[in-house]
Order: C-alpha cells, then sequence, then structure tokens
C-alpha cells in the first residue's frame, strides 16, 4: 500500500495557524500522539514530520472541541481506551450514524442480549463504514466474522492500531473455469504495512483507530 | 472500613515484610522485604524497600531506596533517594540526590542538587537548581533550571526560564514562551571563576524567544530575540528579530 504522504511540523503550524506554544501543549496533553512523530534528516539538519492527513485532520478536531471542551476532556475522547460505558437499545438506536437494519441484523446473530458494550459499537460502526463500499455480500460477510471471531473480541484499546482490510484475488483463467467468479475475496488484519501482488486488489479498507475516535467524538457530542 | 492497619517501627537495625500499614518509621537502619502501602513513611537513616511503595506520604532524611515504583501523595528527600522503578504522584521535592531510574510523572517536582531520571519526565512544574540528568524528554508546563542540565530529547513546556550556571544540554526545546539568561553571581570576584554557562540544542520553537549563550542549528518563533554570545545556524521568524551583535546568526529568514 502506499507510503503515508509526510508533513514537516513546520508546515502543520503554517497551514493550519496554530502557535507552537499550541502545538506542544497538545502534544503535551496526549492529543498528538508520540507515534506520529517522525524524525528525517534534511539539509537543515534533523526535522520533524507527521502523517499529513491524520495531523491535520486532528487538528481540525481539536480546534473543533477546543472552546466547549477542555484539553483534558478532548484527550479522553481521542484517546484510544475502550470506554467501559453500556448502552440500552434505546440509546443506540437514537445514534444518528447507525442504521435500523445494522442493528437488527447484529442483534439477530448476537450471543447475548441486554445493553451494548462499546466495543460492540465499534463493531456496528465498522459494519456501517463497509456496508456504504461496494462489496459483495459474501464480502461483508468475511469481514463481519472476522470481526466476531474471538481472537478480535480479545484485542485491547491500545491494539486498536489494527487496518482491516478486504482484498480480492484475481484467479488465473484455469481456476476462473472452475470458479463461479474470477476472484478469491479475503479479509485480513494489520497493524502497520500491508502488501499485496499486483493480481490482488484491495477493495475496502478501514483503520479501527479512527473508527474508535469517531465513535467517541460522536458519543461525545451527544 | 473496620480494618485496623498496623504500624511498623524500626530503630536500630531490622527488617518487616511487606503489606497493609498505617506508618512507617525506620530510623537506623531497615529493610522491607515486598511491596508495601501505607499512610506515612518516615525513613531518617538507611532505608530501603524492596518492592513497591504506594504512600500518602514519604519523607527519606539519610538514604531510602525502593526497587520498585512509588506512587506517593508527597514525597521529601533530603539526603538521597534512590527508585529503582518509576515515579507517580502529587509532589516530589528533593534537596541532596535524587535517582530515579524509570519515568517521573508527578504534579509539582522540585530538586536542589542533583537528580538523574532515567526515562520521561511529566510534570505540572519542574524547578531544578543545580544539576539534572534526563534520559528521555521532560513535557512539563511551567520549567525553571538554575544550574546544568542534560536533557536527552525534547523539553517541552508552555513557559522555560533558564539560569545558566554550566553546560546545559537539551535535544530539542518547543513551547509557548523561553526565556534563557546567563547566570550572574551579586559578587563581581566570582564572575571570574564563574562564566562557562552555556545552552546547546538543535531546535528551538518557540512563540516567544529570548537567548543569551545560546547555540543552536535552528530556531523558529514569532518574536525572537538573540542576546550576546548565542551562535544560530539559522533562524526563522514571523514577527520580529533582534540580534545582539556579540551574537552569530547565520541565516535568518522572515516567515
Amino acid at each position: 500500500m502506499a507510503e503515508e504522504e509526510l508533513i514537516s511540523k513546520k508546515e502543520v503550524l503554517e497551514l493550519t495557524g496554530i502557535s507552537y506554544g499550541q502545538f506542544y501543549r497538545w502534544k503535551r496533553e496526549g492529543l498528538i500522539p508520540e507515534s506520529w512523530f517522525i524524525r528525517k534528516s534534511t539539509f537543515t539538519g534533523q526535522e520533524t514530520f507527521l502523517p499529513k492527513q491524520k495531523i491535520l485532520e486532528r487538528i481540525e478536531k481539536i480546534k473543533a472541541l477546543k472552546d466547549t471542551k477542555s484539553l483534558e476532556e478532548i484527550a479522553q475522547l481521542l484517546s484510544p481506551e475502550l470506554k467501559d460505558q453500556r448502552f440500552t437499545r434505546e440509546e443506540v438506536l437514537r445514534l444518528s450514524w447507525l442504521s435500523r437494519e445494522v442493528l437488527e441484523y447484529y442483534e439477530a446473530i448476537r450471543r447475548e442480549s441486554g445493553p451494548f458494550s462499546f466495543r460492540e459499537l465499534i463493531f456496528l460502526a465498522v459494519i456501517e463504514t463497509l456496508r456504504t463500499r461496494k462489496l459483495e455480500p459474501e464480502e461483508l460477510n468475511l469481514a463481519i466474522s472476522t470481526l466476531l471471531s474471538s481472537d478480535f473480541a480479545k484485542l485491547q484499546a491500545k491494539e486498536f492500531a489494527w487496518t482491516l482490510v478486504i482484498a480480492r484475488k484475481e484467479l488465473p483463467g484455469s481456476f476462473a473455469l472452475v470458479s463461479r467468479k474470477p476472484h478469491l475475496s479475503f479479509c485480513l488484519l494489520y497493524t502497520q504495512e500491508c502488501l499485496f501482488d499486483p493480481q490482488t486488489q484491495p477493495v475496502a479498507k478501514v483503520e479501527l483507530s479512527k473508527i474508535l475516535e469517531d465513535v467517541k467524538l460522536k458519543l461525545g457530542a451527544l | 472500613m473496620t480494618t485496623k492497619r498496623g504500624n511498623i517501627s524500626i530503630s536500630g537495625s531490622g527488617k518487616a515484610t511487606g503489606g497493609l500499614y498505617e506508618a512507617i518509621k525506620i530510623s537506623g537502619s531497615g529493610r522491607i522485604e515486598g511491596a508495601v502501602e501505607a499512610e506515612t513513611v518516615t525513613i531518617s537513616g538507611a532505608g530501603a524497600i524492596e518492592g513497591d511503595l504506594k504512600a500518602n506520604s514519604v519523607k527519606i532524611s539519610g538514604s531510602g531506596k525502593v526497587t520498585g515504583s512509588a506512587d506517593v501523595g508527597e514525597m521529601r528527600i533530603s539526603g538521597s533517594g534512590k527508585i529503582l522503578g518509576d515515579v507517580r504522584g502529587g509532589s516530589l521535592h528533593v534537596s541532596g540526590s535524587c535517582h530515579v531510574q524509570g519515568s517521573m510523572r508527578v504534579g509539582e517536582l522540585s530538586t536542589s542538587g542533583s537528580a538523574q531520571v532515567g526515562q520521561d519526565v511529566h510534570a505540572q512544574s519542574a524547578r531544578f537548581l543545580g544539576f539534572a540528568q534526563i534520559g528521555g524528554q521532560v513535557e512539563v508546563e511551567r520549567f525553571y533550571a538554575s544550574g546544568a542540565f542534560h536533557i536527552e530529547k525534547l523539553l517541552s513546556a508552555d513557559v522555560i526560564e533558564v539560569k545558566l550556571w554550566g553546560h546545559c544540554y537539551a535535544g530539542e526545546i518547543g513551547g509557548g514562551k523561553i526565556d534563557i539568561r546567563k547566570g550572574e553571581t551579586r559578587w563581581w570576584f566570582l564572575r571570574w571563576f564563574r562564566s562557562g554557562g552555556a545552552l546547546e540544542t538543535n531546535t528551538i520553537e518557540v512563540d516567544e524567544i529570548s537567548l543569551e549563550a545560546t547555540t543552536a542549528k535552528i530556531v523558529r518563533g514569532k518574536r525572537v530575540a538573540i542576546g550576546p554570545e548565542c551562535h544560530i545556524e539559522r533562524v526563522e521568524y514571523s514577527e520580529s528579530l533582534q540580534i545582539d551583535p556579540k551574537s552569530v546568526v547565520k541565516e535568518q529568514v522572515k516567515v
């Protein structure tokens, strides 16, 4: 997969109009994760770079929230900690980003009843995101079974650096003759980088940490 | 709570096992074996806790050692203190010497004498008088130092104030406001001995900058004042720049 586009710290400040004081304060409060800082040597010596899209989005979020919330509250919202909170069916239905069909689908396969955990909300949000991608029904099922597998249920908050990807591998001619479809779909979870051979095309990619953050922000805004 | 905690009191030489206590007092030489939790811990003489320490108030005068981590409301060390794990809590005051091998996360930190921390320091305010050596980064709201320090990585603070008395180093510096001054004694005859104060760093990225005796590769800020005895490769400023004639700035750019 293509390498993330990087931006220097200096450019971040120029683009967003924030001061060094603000930038370093936000970093101290944990609003800008340590792992985003990438040090590289340039002609002026050492420079710090950050993943462009992530940092710009993050700064917009902080700017939007900072007038109504304290930095500590924002840090809470943005941190990858899973909340212990439970949500009743009514509360879940009130979430505007979640469609009724997804919830009902999930209830049909759910093993337990009663209020929903925060982890389950993330699961629902992932399904909701995948639903908007052009996927075959089997591929969606693949993703769901991956997410429902016991390994996923055991993931700890800090391991939400995972990205879920659904990919299609083109089958060579002879296989395509016997298979109904010209490709084979599969779903996998990876943390840092994932390389595919040229016959394989990723069709949907979801960063779990991003979903987690979105769900938290939307809950926080309630 | 109906459970009544006991006390430990060692005078002379002795040892006790860890556990839950109300007060622990060691005068003379004592050793606590195992993790311990207590309301107050007082060590005068030599005391060692072999395990983690959790206490509301800790006072060490003489020498104290904790082989685990310390989680404290307030900790005062006069003499010498050594903590092999991390320190977290409300406040840490040191006069004498203090060596923390792990990281430190406290509200208020003040040391006079020598302080050594193996990893990162996080605090609301940090005040170092004398010598400080930090193996990681220092992230505090207010930073004050008078003396010499070596900060391996980043020094980040809203307000940084330094009186240079010896060689000071920080990998990088970032924040809202910085004021670096050479330490000057009030007695002129002492000035002859003590004039070696200087700061060395790679990058300074602070909005309001005022420097003296500083060597840096890049200085970036809004309002920058370069005082005497500075050697800066490149200054990037957005509002104003002043350079003392006794300083060298190789390149200056208004951005």
